[in-house]
């Protein structure tokens, strides 16, 4: 299956390496820093002094973060929040982009526009409110999951895609008399895994990045996700004030900046991770198979 | 265009209008219907035992500031249940915009903190929140005798009280410092006028006595790049006969004034300017939060700047890279009379009021009051002597790692009065040596000249709650630029007239008003 | 588009006669399921109803003077004075023409960069390899600009920024990047660009994926070097997604920097950084100024409307695709 490379190629693959690594390395260096900064000791942090590699190493903050109950109860919130969401959200996409990627829909495009509108135009935070208020969804995590899970973004892309595959495989199902439910679940999702993939990690980042939904609609300490949780802890380390400062006695050597830097290094994993489990779905030429059968 | 889908489309919104038109309506009648005017609540069923010396029973649901702990194990909320039987359900997040919608939708949180006075007035305008006066004569001596009638009128709207108030401690925290070593070094004196600062700073520029490099010296940092600064420079900006910035509002010949009426205004802006344009003052000051400045002095390069007694850490950083810098606070920089001022800490901080849905202000009233009794009110916030702090020379120290339990305590005070609570402030502020070092270094030489802005006194006035915010952000934006740049230093005057045509005559007029009346 | 890449066109072309099934009314209908198809798009449209349409109905109090406890029934209707008040301030123009600078910068690099780097990420065939490199290019999507903006603040600062320090150190004189008017738009666009664009790849790799391998294949037996397949398979492939992505933006035309500029900018570089959203923010939305912030959401909609109709139209003209 594998051709042999020409020279031109063998070059030019050559220089794609080294364009993506010189600019992983620019992208990476201030990551770099972030994560130097929050394992150096608190009088260099403090100085400014950090660059790419941590100084008199520590662990504290790190051991801080972990110890703290409210970090563990925030990150199970988010999970669940997540996991729900993304699931709801990619269904729902699916389940609109299908039949909106059929040109013979009848007022197919009113229908689009009438997503599209809602992209440019929102009534705000006070009769979003007042809605969630009505539907008495206050501090439950339905009120942060339901106002983003008609992503009409995320509906564009998975249209986009059922219209890009080929159309022969729908006829060959409708001529066997299948419903178009059935073709959908049990022909085009198949197809779909890049698209799916996709769409549920951009559900899933977009829900564990969620910090004004959450902001707004909760109250309740249990129920407060990840990125509240660290903002807190970023404005409590920055307060001049020190009416907040943390735990300042056990935490003599540790620079408010490195609690912040572990925190957010704590926060980043588990998305930064999510994607390249899922890559596997990406990989060429697993979509090709059904269309010769 | 199809008229299908347009039409569909059009009824829904206009269904939907109706429909919050009808939201609308419905938590105003909630609203109005509950809204007895100063009849006391006692008989609303849930609240019991109110016979102040006893324990209450009650549970309060209370709407304060995001923090990090956790609620079931919380000590000082076990320490509030045990010593005033009141069982405080934390909630969290009291954002501005949300606690509107709150308010408006009607929901029962029974108290919520706050600290945006403009808002308090229009609660109360639109019955919002209810009224506590008589409800503190009922249930609150302690209360009452905390406050003085000037500090009530604070949180009270057309003479009913609407809010708990939380008044800070009162004292110095924040200063200038400089670097004793570098003075030393160089056989200066510290200086004591604006004029001898200049001299010093310039000094520090040409001779580099910390050795950083005449490239890396930064003779004065300063943290204009915080969000909506107004110049203040708290013991220096006084030298010019201002407040803490040009634009603060200042007592002249028994008159209120803006600061910008004075020639000191112009003054001091042209002196911060002089200091930029002579490479006195840290090129990226606009863009610098007061963290980066802190970050600059750890790292040694900085002769003086503004700094509060919480940043020990600056001062532990550049201790271990050079162990023999020392960081010094000045005291307030003389006037030509020779008057040294410097505002302290003192003053309304939060205050906390009771929704007009919450079945339970008077507990929350008796909560407050068995709060300040000084039978409980050590306990609670300090704990128990020589287990979580100890006293010494009638100084107040924390015992760690006890007192960390103590550390997010703060959150659930309902109300607070300076007098009581400064001194067992200092347990806090000597959490660390450096901390406590500071602490006392800066009230030393301060503590003399401390001085209340005049209009912190003041109710909130409608001209700030109409052109409050944006006389603030317009000031901000010309006074950095006044402060960089020369051009626009040389149009102060068109921007005291647009000042003034933007709503701070009007301010500066009502100020005077209400300031006459006090005589 | 030769006839080979046709397939991969993102929207199909009807087959010969679609106008005519379309007409044949019912029995088309139930033939092509098409009332089945409702059924599957109903939750997804309630939902949006639910939670889009039903609070637009919020958008009247743009015409209000809107308080909050009377509700949008009882407060005063004061037409277009609001929209009026924005106009007519003295700072619309210069924000107005930051934002539509600042964003069609961005857009400028926003269109071609994500594409170009997953067309070389898919290069990479050692699996482990494209995975780290991927991995860290997207990381920086998850910092919020509170970090990314410190980030560059740190890097840029006069004094011991690593930019101006390596300047200085090759014997330059230091600049203030962060206060120069002259270098704010640059800096914005970079650090956004640095931000988005490795998590912009991955939609592109999506669509990719989705391209037959056989057409690789069979370019590859004919002959053609690797450039060449990407110019005609691989851009061709992905042409439907990057007209959608570059949609997209333009509907976001005048929102959109907001956080960023936020927490980057301050008054020396108000005059060309100063945008819409960052505007409205200091100048009273925290006074409760909803009718005001909702006007300047309706301008920013319509203006953002107005060049995705557009633009869609300009697109089914000339590429023979579109949104719809």
């Amino acid at each position: 299956m594998i051709h042999r490379l020409t020279k031109g190629d063998r070059v030019f693959v050559a220089v794609c390496y080294t364009v993506l690594i010189v600019t992983g390395l620019l992208v990476a260096l201030p990551v770099l820093n972030l994560i130097s900064v929050s394992l150096s000791g608190g009088n260099l942090v403090y100085a400014g002094a950090i660059k790419l590699w941590p100084e008199q190493l520590q662990f504290d903050a790190y051991r801080y973060v972990i110890q703290s109950k409210t970090f563990f109860s925030a990150f199970r919130v988010s999970v669940i929040m997540t996991l729900l969401g993304s699931v709801l959200g990619l269904l729902l996409a699916v389940m609109a982009a299908y039949p909106l990627s059929k040109p013979g829909l009848p007022a197919r495009k009113w229908i689009v526009l009438a997503f599209v509108f809602t992209m440019m135009f929102s009534g705000g935070i006070v009769p979003q409110y007042l809605l969630i208020n009505k539907l008495h969804l206050l501090n439950t995590i339905w009120a942060v999951i339901f106002p983003s899970v008609t992503s009409v973004f995320n509906l564009l892309i998975v249209k986009n895609f059922f219209e890009a595959l080929p159309g022969e495989i729908e006829e060959a199902a409708k001529i066997d008399g299948a419903s178009q439910l059935k073709i959908l679940f049990t022909i085009m999702l198949p197809l779909s895994k890049p698209v799916l993939a996709t769409i549920f990690l951009f559900f899933a980042v977009g829900f564990w990045n969620d910090y004004f939904n959450a902001r707004m609609y909760i109250t309740d300490q249990h129920l407060m996700p990840l990125q509240v949780y660290l903002r807190t802890v970023i404005f409590e380390a920055q307060d001049p004030t020190g009416n907040f400062k943390l735990d300042q006695n056990s935490l003599r050597n540790v620079a408010p900046q490195s609690i912040i830097n572990a925190t957010v290094f704590l926060s980043m994993l588990p998305m930064a991770v999510l994607y390249p489990f899922l890559q596997k779905h990406f990989l060429r030429g697993m979509v090709i198979g059904s269309v010769k059968g | 265009m199809r008229m299908g889908k347009k039409g569909i489309v059009g009824s829904l919104v206009l269904a939907a209008s109706l429909t919050l038109a009808g939201c609308g309506g419905q938590s105003t009648d909630n609203a109005a219907s509950t809204a007895t005017p100063s009849a006391p609540s006692t008989a609303s069923g849930v609240s019991s035992a109110p016979a102040s010396g006893s324990k209450l029973n009650t549970q309060l649901k209370f709407l304060s500031y995001q923090d990090n702990f956790d609620p079931e194990t919380d000590y000082e909320r076990q320490a509030i249940k045990d010593m005033l039987g009141v069982d405080i359900v934390p909630t969290m997040g009291n954002d501005d915009d949300k606690v509107n919608l709150i308010l408006s939708s009607g929901q029962d949180y029974d108290m919520i903190s706050m600290n945006n006075r403009n808002l308090l007035a229009m609660y109360a305008k639109n019955k919002a929140i209810q009224p506590l006066t008589t409800l503190i004569d009922q249930y609150g001596p302690n209360l009452k005798n905390a406050f003085t009638q000037e500090e009530w009128d604070m949180v009270s709207v057309d003479g009913e009280i609407y809010a708990l108030p939380t008044f800070n401690y009162e004292a110095v925290t924040d200063g200038l410092i400089i670097r004793k070593d570098w003075l030393d070094k160089l056989g200066l004196p510290m200086p004591t006028t604006p004029d001898e600062l200049y001299q010093t700073l310039k000094a520090f520029k040409e001779q580099d006595p910390g050795g950083v490099g005449k490239d890396n010296v930064i003779p004065f940092a300063y943290h204009a790049g915080e969000d909506g600064n107004l110049l203040e420079i708290s013991g220096l900006a006084e030298a010019f006969g201002l407040g803490r910035g040009p634009t603060d509002f200042i007592e002249q010949g028994g008159k209120i004034v803006s600061g910008l009426d004075t020639p000191g205004a112009k003054e001091y802006i042209a002196y911060l300017n002089k200091l930029n344009k002579e490479d006195l003052l840290d090129p990226d000051a606009a863009a610098s939060k007061h963290d980066k400045v802190m970050e600059k002095v750890g790292a040694g390069y900085v002769g003086a700047a503004t700094m509060s007694c919480w940043d020990s850490g600056a001062v532990r950083a550049l201790k271990e890279s050079d162990p023999n810098a020392e960081l010094a606070f000045l005291p307030p920089m003389k006037d030509p009379n020779g008057n040294q001022k410097i505002s302290g800490t003192g003053g309304l901080y939060s205050f906390v009021i009771v929704p007009q849905a919450s079945k339970k202000a008077a507990d929350v009233v008796q909560y407050a009051n068995a709060f300040l009794d000084p039978a409980n009110y050590t306990k609670l916030i300090l704990g128990d002597e020589n287990v979580t702090y100890k006293v010494e020379d009638g100084k107040y120290y924390p015992i760690f790692p006890a007192f960390d339990k103590l550390n997010k305590g703060r959150w659930f005070y309902p109300v607070n009065e300076s007098k009581m609570y400064t001194p067992l402030f200092g347990a806090r502020a000597r959490k660390e040596p450096e901390m406590a070092a500071l602490w006392d270094d800066i009230n030393a030489k301060a503590d003399s000249y401390v001085y209340t802005p005049v209009v912190n006194q003041a109710p909130v006035v409608q001209a700030e709650q109409d052109f409050g915010q944006q006389l603030r952000t317009f000031s901000h934006e010309q006074l950095i630029k006044m402060m960089l740049d020369d051009s626009s230093l040389a149009k102060f005057d068109d921007f005291v007239k647009q000042w003034k045509e933007k709503g701070g005559q009007a301010l500066a007029d009502q100020y005077n008003e209400w300031y006459q009346t006090t005589k | 588009m030769n006839q080979a890449t046709s397939e991969q066109a993102s929207v199909r072309q009807p087959a010969p006669g679609a106008k005519g099934r379309e007409r044949s009314g019912r029995k088309r209908f139930n033939r092509e399921g098409y009332l089945e198809l409702y059924l599957i798009l109903l939750p997804s449209l309630a939902l949006l109803v639910l939670f889009k349409y039903i609070p637009m109905g919020g958008l009247i109090v743009a015409f209000q003077d809107y308080n909050i406890f009377q509700g949008i029934g009882h407060s005063p209707f004061v037409g277009l004075k609001h929209f009026h008040a924005l106009f007519s301030s003295d700072e619309f123009y210069r924000v107005l023409r930051n934002t539509l600078v600042i964003n069609i910068y961005k857009l400028a690099f926003w269109v071609p960069l994500p594409a170009f780097f997953a067309i070389l990420l898919n290069e990479v065939r050692k699996l482990m390899f494209r995975k780290v490199l991927q991995t860290t290019l997207y990381l920086p999507h998850f910092l919020s600009w509170v970090i990314v903006g410190g980030v560059f603040v740190n890097l840029l600062q006069t004094h011991g920024g690593l930019v101006n320090d390596l300047i200085a150190s090759l014997g330059g004189k230091r600049v203030s990047f962060l206060l120069e008017p002259a270098y704010f738009r640059h800096i914005i666009v970079a650090s956004s660009m640095w931000k988005e664009v490795g998590w912009g790849t991955i939609v592109y790799l999506a669509a990719i994926a989705g391209i037959n391998p056989q057409l690789y294949e069979a370019a590859a037996a004919d002959g053609a070097s690797k450039l060449r397949q990407i110019r005609h398979i691989t851009i061709p492939g992905i042409g439907g997604t990057i007209v959608l992505m570059t949609m997209m933006s333009l509907g976001n035309l005048l929102g959109n920097s907001f956080e960023q500029i936020l927490i980057m900018y301050n008054p020396a570089v108000y005059n060309v950084g100063d945008v819409l959203e960052t505007y409205v923010f200091r100048n009273g939305i925290g006074q409760m100024q909803y009718s005001y912030t909702t006007a300047v959401g309706i301008f920013s909609g319509v203006v953002g409307f107005i060049l995705v109709v557009t633009a869609n139209k300009l697109c089914r003209k000339f590429f023979n695709q579109g949104m719809w």
